[in-house]
């Protein structure tokens, strides 16, 4: 009428969305991505094959000192809404003021469930590209709370393999490959020390403790004496105990023989006024993200330790 | 001051932390360990004979009372420096009580965090957290009375401080709050429009740092150390306002290993980044 008409839906294209929605639901990646990372992967060990990557020259050149060749910018990310969990201290009558503490599994799952997500779509970029590793991984969260309720988690990185490896065919299994946090230089430093990594982990937990209506009393009088409020103190030793375990467990299964790099994050609300419900008590965030790591033969060529005095 | 040290005490150290710990060593079959050092930390550890064990936390959430301070005089608010010094010391008894289960002779990299929390913020949360570690050989580490030695220095400046013949024994710590006196109507009036010093603010700042690196030095002398390394003092108000302030002095204490004290040679290097 005015000379805009909606084009009429393209049949293919929704095709295509309904599908990538569907991969997204089970865990896996948008077609436009699949196809993209098939194309460069069919490049590979042609003329035609180009590799771009977030690393430095000097990563670069480390990493290629290693034996490794980079073949590609890779990304995971994830959007999640987390659950509504309440907290059982909002019904402060009915536990007649004693103290008491447990993790708020929803929230637990959700903050996991989006890591996980994302990590697991990095690992398949790198693997639909052939490679055996992926270096320099950079993780951004944000949480979105206010607007819609949701976080968001996405992950980067350079996956890179064997350079005497052939690429991957069409139709082969994907190879088995470590994910890393470290840059190029810690990864040389890395494996001039006799280690390799194995992989990316993350343990977490969310933790919720009512305190006794003694302690709330202390909480809440600005004139109490100086004293410690031992039930938060005990519950961030409760929180720490179940996110570090996570993290040793996942450690353990992919074979790692330590945890290096771990960002520690804890962080405590108590007493405040949340969002959209009222807490009452303390709340524990606890994040621990680590590279594990496992014994690997250095390479021949070491490095001497020495002491430099740089002229700058 | 730090309270005395009994070797095998778990003051204050709730069941689930004593239960991470056995978890932690009683896995089957493989020792892990984890560990906040970065890789070339971890390098340098190893390097200077040392294997990490694990990550050791203290913690404490302290109630911090009120004080009003008398609003025309500079004075130290002991109720305030007296809530924060225990704290800090909680905590980190909390950590070296960790460190001595996992049966190491030390922590490095120690990270304090204070935070304030809660209603007015009267709650005072202090954290910290390093990498427990031990000697592969066996040789001791640990302080004159059984404590194991902690450290803020970094895996690099740990390497270079054993290379230059010492040991670090403690993290060794003085704070002091105090109140700056507010100035007089009739000294304000008289001083408009003049160059001035504000002696009371100068006064108030020597006194308090004086007083945080007094304390600082008696625990230092308390642990029989030769001296402090990279001692720092940070001033922080905390939310209290202006006129209050907390100066709080922490530096690692260290003993020597060695009679020379000298480094091999360095090379001269002249990097060509940036």
């Amino acid at each position: 009428m005015f000379g805009f008409r909606p084009q009429p839906p393209d049949a293919e294209h929704l095709r295509r969305e309904e599908e990538s929605r569907r991969n997204l639901t089970a865990g896996g990646l948008p077609l436009p991505a699949v196809e993209r990372l098939k194309r460069l992967a069919a490049q590979q060990g042609t003329p035609q094959h180009l590799f771009s990557s977030d690393l430095s020259v000097a990563e670069l050149a480390l990493v290629e000192d290693l034996g490794f060749v980079a073949l590609g910018q890779v990304m995971g990310t994830s959007f999640y809404q987390l659950g509504m969990q309440w907290r059982t201290a909002n019904w402060r009558d009915k536990d007649q003021g004693k103290a008491f503490g447990y993790e708020m599994e929803v929230l637990t799952a959700g903050w996991g469930n989006a890591r996980r997500l994302a990590l697991g779509r990095l690992q398949q970029e790198a693997e639909l590209l052939g490679a055996t590793g992926v270096v320099g991984v950079k993780l951004k969260e944000k949480a979105h709370v206010k607007e819609s309720g949701a976080i968001e988690f996405s992950a980067h990185g350079t996956a890179i393999r064997e350079r005497e490896l052939p690429p991957l065919r069409e139709g082969s299994p994907p190879r088995k490959l470590f994910l890393s946090t470290f840059s190029g230089q810690e990864f040389w430093v890395l494996r001039q020390a006799g280690f390799r990594p194995v992989g990316i982990l993350v343990g977490n937990c969310v933790y919720f403790q009512v305190l006794s209506n003694d302690q709330w009393r202390v909480l809440m009088r600005l004139n109490a004496p100086n004293q410690e409020l031992t039930e938060v103190s005990e519950a961030m030793y409760a929180a720490r105990r179940l996110a570090l375990n996570r993290l040793e467990e996942q450690a353990g299964k992919l074979g790692a023989t330590g945890l290096v790099d771990v960002q520690v994050d804890a962080q405590l609300k108590v007493g405040q006024t949340g969002d959209e419900t009222e807490t009452y008590g303390a709340e524990y965030h606890f994040t621990l993200i680590g590279t594990g790591i496992a014994d690997a033969p250095p390479p021949p060529r070491r490095a001497p330790l020495d002491i430099v005095l740089p002229l700058r | 001051m730090r309270t005395p040290y009994a070797p095998g005490a778990r003051v204050g150290l709730p069941d689930s932390a004593v239960a991470r710990l056995g978890e932690n060593r009683g896995r089957p079959g493989r020792r892990l360990f984890t560990s906040d050092l970065s890789v070339n930390e971890f390098l340098l550890v190893r390097a200077a004979g040392f294997d990490p064990l694990g990550l050791v936390l203290g913690t404490s959430i302290y109630h911090i009372g009120f004080q009003f301070p008398r609003l025309f005089q500079n004075q130290e608010l002991t109720v305030l420096t007296q809530a924060m010094s225990p704290a800090r010391d909680l905590a980190m008894t909390r950590m070296e009580e960790e460190a001595d289960l996992l049966g190491a002779d030390g922590v490095v990299g120690v990270r304090l965090h204070v935070a304030r929390r809660g209603v007015g913020a009267s709650l005072a949360e202090f954290v910290a957290i390093g990498t427990a570690i031990r000697h592969r050989e066996g040789k001791p580490f640990r302080a004159p009375d059984g404590r194991p030695f902690t450290s803020d220095l970094s895996g690099q400046d740990f390497w270079t401080l054993l290379r230059a013949g010492y040991r670090p024994v403690s993290l060794v710590m003085g704070n002091c709050v105090y109140h700056v006196a507010l100035q007089g109507m009739a000294q304000a009036i008289s001083q408009i429009g003049r160059n001035v010093e504000l002696q009371n603010y100068t006064q108030a700042l020597y006194d308090a740092r004086e007083l945080a690196l007094t304390r600082m030095q008696a625990e230092a002398e308390a642990e029989q150390a030769e001296g402090i390394v990279g001692a720092e003092v940070r001033d922080d108000s905390h939310g209290w306002g202006s006129h209050t302030v907390e100066f709080f002095a922490i530096g690692t204490a260290i003993v020597p290993i060695s009679e020379d004290h000298e480094l091999p040679l360095p090379s001269l290097v002249l990097p060509l980044t940036g």
